[in-house]
């Protein structure tokens, strides 16, 4: 657990306004992308096998399994600390909330109209449902 | 043969997007903001996709009801990582949100299958 991490103030840890940190990329191990890369493979391999055991809408499911979300808050911990994977689970509720939205958009889109445009419409409005509920809850 | 090879594509295609929108996820502060990100439907984007090409809309439209059980499974996932990493470490806590996913996509999942 990083030192610095838990002298941080409360202060420090209230809401900050969001923002891209370039420099923060680059900071990425290869270790912890190979990690995202293999849980997130492993994930669509699962959706796709079930999708040939079991049918579409069974493995749809699958679809929303938290892979990413799980390896994600087992680096953060390791790299900062237990309340930054927190933060990040907070984060998630909502993104999760969001991708429900996803999920509903694309069942009444798809079939109905362009694939493309379907899925395009789907992921705004996963997008604009996640900044939103961020907005809603947290904006300061 | 050809399943095979729909599967593989989507592994490779699940994870690089996955991969991506992680990058994403470290270059944004605070954390609470790149959580979004972490509940991103990468996988979905990635399965949809490659389902409306290869089987079509109908079976496209289809996984993505199944999916809504899914996502109510995914916000009780992080409901209880952020109950649970109170106190356990994260592996712990990941492995027992995973049983609330499991707990919560079934039950949603059961109007959806009938």
């Amino acid at each position: 657990m990083a030192e610095g991490a838990r002298e941080r103030s409360l202060f420090e840890r209230l809401d900050r306004r969001p923002r891209l940190d370039p420099g923060l990329l680059a900071q990425a191990s290869t270790r912890d992308l190979a990690y995202r890369f293999g849980a997130g493979a492993l994930t669509s391999i699962a959706a796709g096998v079930a999708t040939l055991l079991f049918g579409a809408r069974a493995s749809g499911i699958l679809l929303a399994f938290p892979a990413t979300l799980a390896a994600s808050l087992t680096l953060i911990e390791e790299q900062e600390d237990s309340e930054d994977a927190r933060e990040d689970a907070r984060g998630a509720v909502i993104g999760g909330a969001a991708m429900t939205v996803f999920a509903a958009v694309a069942t009444l889109t798809l079939g109905h109209i362009a694939g493309a445009l379907a899925l395009t419409i789907a992921a705004i409005a996963w997008l604009a449902g996640a900044l939103l509920g961020y907005v809603t809850l947290w904006w300061r | 043969m050809h399943d095979a090879l729909i599967v593989a594509v989507k592994g490779l295609a699940g994870g690089t997007l996955v991969v991506l929108f992680a990058l994403l996820s470290e270059g944004l502060r605070p954390k609470r903001f790149a959580g979004l990100f972490s509940a991103a439907p990468a996988v979905a984007l990635v399965g949809l996709t490659i389902t409306l090409l290869d089987k079509g809309p109908h079976q496209a439209h289809e996984s993505a009801a199944g999916m809504i059980a899914g996502g109510a499974g995914m916000v009780a996932y992080a409901v209880a990582a952020v109950s649970l990493l109170r106190r356990v470490r994260a592996a712990r806590a990941s492995a027992a949100g995973l049983l609330a996913w499991a707990g919560v996509s079934a039950l949603a999942a059961l109007p959806l299958l009938a």
